[in-house]
């Protein structure tokens, strides 16, 4: 028979661990006397370095005396006979016809409630809150006028009445560069100024940044890049589909509104063939 | 008239200790401390957890935080927020509770992985421990829906892209896809509905479902008797060896228990686990420059940022990235996991009992297997770190995308291959011995 030795022998342990009664309750006082500093400690509000150097000390102390009743007081291993294979309690031995039966129940579950989940689940919303002649507020409920962007700047936008909802979130750029198509460049204000949904197409995070360099933009979760100048479609990481892009107008009081609703659902593309 | 104390000695003696029929027999080595240590993490999260449940407050209902912390006094947080921020800033120990709790929770995943880990590489699933094994990954499941919902739980400033992520998941899957991400995620963030959702799994179902799967790992670890690694003494094929459960083994328990304690109380002074002031609380559409998960996670966001972009239509079903990293690769690993011992049955053709643990060259096929399947989770894994590489070494992250593309189909395929290869060397070399 191969193998290493065991950890440790069978039968007691060697002589010369002697059980020292002193050891134990010494170390277990020291355990005490850490506990009543740590009770002291937090009801005085001490800092967490403190109660957590206490609370340390106490477990490890106990540690320690229990380690010593351990060593002295092993019996050591035992032995015993395998027991008969084929257990009574649970059987060792599943029969094929159980794991076809089990599969069988599962499979009738699992279709009804396949059945039950599309008969009568909701649907999720097909647009957005985004409609015709929405204005666009900031998340404070401020109108935004084409100045408010910058070049090169990123502001977040909602339709008025739904600032701070998630799935209207829109970001307003201000390009370098005239955008091109496939942008809806009817949707474009001031030659420049494009809006896009803020939720990624991939798994719908919030696509966070804009590299002004190269005009993309950039999801921080999976790193999905899309490019701004050519209707958001993605240039590189995980997406498969161009962000929606809000159409943009201007109203006659001069701030921005929107024109219809975003050019798709937002958010993830999901498993639907048609979107 | 005896005392109540002897009359319990004697009941747990007779029971569950060394009077016990049949015998009790729990091993106590190294191999066994490991899932031990689970089990210690596990108790120490459960007391923390209840403490901090005590405070915390499932809810997104704005509040005005007054207190100890200057970043956030008098500010405007969502009301689970502020409650992480008044546990950390304005109770006594509170922020100790809370490192702790997360310190445990790190060392509670590494010490289920190794102990999967070791379990696979061993053999230590096959008959009579099937059943063992399946109840072990549910464990595993559920350790990992523990993390999950235990990151959204304080509603810092990624939550937002965690339940979105997750929602994209859901609906990725074909035809019911819409409608389950509908049922569970419907609504607009920030809404309670999530919060409380992923609050009731993570404090009233989570744990429930982790005893009771525990029970019952426990209970058929202690009907089948621990497999043993090959020692010169013993057959361990015939004889199992260990110690009682009382008072021996829960005396061993107790040491481990109190010394993690130790180890992770000291840790938590002085290792900042837990401080999350500076994400700050979750804003409607904003993130971070870098977005990530808790570490056991990182397998399935490593999936979704290296996988490429898909975009097919098959039989009137969409094949996305998300669906293939969310779900497809996910679904092969945990698959493999499970399943890993049926197959090997059927490829070894071997039916047969066996209460030894093996080294892990001990047989081909099963080196072969499963250092390819922990390689290939590793390389998952350590694809969530592409925007950290690509930060680093200054490369740009899409070289780094294609790198771990490549990667996470050879590496697999050639540390299998060496390992299958070891093993064959390893298993020639000990029948030259026996000749
Ligand atoms: S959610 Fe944007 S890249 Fe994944």
């Amino acid at each position: 028979m191969t193998g290493r030795t065991p950890t440790e022998p069978t039968g007691p342990s060697p002589a010369g661990d002697v059980f020292r009664p002193r050891w134990v309750i010494g170390w277990m006082i020291v355990a005490g006397i850490s506990l009543i500093a740590l009770a002291v400690a937090w009801f005085t509000g001490a800092r967490v370095e403190l109660l957590g150097a206490l609370g340390g000390a106490a477990a490890l102390a106990v540690t320690v005396a229990v380690h010593h009743l351990v060593v002295t007081q092993d019996a050591g291993e035992r032995k015993v006979a395998r027991p008969d294979t084929r257990d009574v309690d649970l059987p060792a031995y599943v029969e094929r016809r159980h794991l076809l039966g089990g599969g069988a129940v599962a499979v009738v579950l699992g279709l009804a409630a396949l059945f039950g989940l599309r008969r009568f689940a909701p649907s999720p919303p097909s647009g957005s809150a985004w409609s015709a002649g929405a204005p666009l507020v900031t998340v404070n409920g401020d109108r935004v006028v084409p100045g408010d962007v910058p070049l090169g700047g990123v502001v977040t936008v909602w339709p008025e009445g739904f600032e701070g909802t998630e799935r209207a979130a829109v970001m307003l750029l201000r390009l370098r560069e005239d955008p091109e198509p496939p942008t809806l460049l009817e949707g474009v204000v001031d030659d420049t100024l494009v809006g896009y949904s803020r939720l990624c197409t991939h798994a719908g995070c919030a696509v966070a940044l804009f590299r002004d360099i190269d005009q993309a933009l950039f999801c921080p979760c999976h790193q999905a890049t899309f490019d701004a100048r050519r209707g958001a479609q993605p240039t590189a990481g995980p997406a498969s589909i161009p962000l929606p892009q809000l159409p943009l107008g201007l109203a006659d009081e001069g701030h921005l509104i929107a024109t219809g609703d975003l050019t798709a659902r937002p958010g993830p593309v999901g498993g639907r063939p048609e979107r | 008239m005896t005392s109540p104390i002897a009359v319990l000695a004697e009941v747990l003696d007779r029971r569950i200790g060394r009077r016990a029929s049949p015998p009790s027999v729990w091993p106590t080595g190294f191999g066994a401390l490991i899932s031990h240590a689970a089990i210690a993490a596990f108790l120490i999260l459960t007391v923390t957890g209840i403490m901090l449940g005590l405070v915390y407050r499932p809810s997104t209902a704005p509040v005005v935080y007054e207190g100890a912390s200057e970043l956030y006094d008098g500010q405007t947080l969502p009301a689970a927020f502020a409650t992480i921020i008044r546990i950390s800033e304005d109770m006594p120990g509170g922020l100790l509770l809370r490192r702790l709790h997360v310190a445990a929770a790190h060392l509670f995943m590494i010490a289920m992985v190794a102990h999967l880990l070791r379990t696979l590489f061993t053999g230590a699933f096959r008959r009579p421990r099937l059943a063992t094994h399946v109840v072990g990954v549910g464990l595993m499941l559920v350790a990992l829906g523990f993390t999950y919902t235990g990151e959204l739980l304080p509603f810092g400033l990624v939550a937002g892209s965690s339940l979105r992520i997750a929602e994209s998941v859901m609906y990725a899957l074909p035809f019911v896809g819409e409608q389950l991400a509908a049922l569970l995620f419907d609504g607009e963030l920030p809404s309670d509905r999530f919060l409380t959702i992923a609050w009731l799994g993570h404090v009233w179902l989570l744990p429930p479902a982790f005893v009771a799967l525990l029970g019952g790992h426990l209970w058929l670890v202690h009907r089948r008797r621990p497999a043993l690694e090959r020692r010169p003494d013993i057959d361990v094929e015939r004889a199992a060896v260990g110690r009682p459960l009382w008072p021996d083994a829960i005396a061993r328990f107790t040491l481990l228990t109190t010394g993690i304690t130790g180890l992770l109380l000291v840790s938590s002074a002085l290792v900042p686990w837990a401080d999350l002031e500076f994400e700050g609380p979750f804003l409607t559409a904003e993130a971070t420059n870098s977005v990530h998960p808790p570490w056991p996670l990182f397998f399935l966001t490593g999936g979704l940022r290296i996988v490429p972009a898909i975009d097919l239509i098959v039989f009137g079903v969409r094949i996305t990235n998300v669906l293939v990293a969310g779900v497809v690769l996910p679904g092969l690993l945990v698959g493999g996991v499970i399943l890993y011992p049926f197959v090997e049955r059927l490829v070894l053709k071997d039916d047969a009992e066996h209460h030894t643990l093996d080294h892990p060259l001990d047989v081909p096929f099963r080196a072969g297997f499963v250092t390819a399947l922990t390689t290939f989770a590793v390389v998952l894994s350590l694809g969530a770190g592409v925007d950290v590489v690509s930060f680093w070494f200054d490369v740009p992250v899409e070289s780094v995308v294609a790198t771990f593309q490549v990667l996470m189909i050879v590496l697999p395929v050639t540390l299998g291959y060496a390992a299958t290869a070891a093993s064959r060397r390893r298993v020639r070399g000990r029948e030259e011995v026996l000749q």
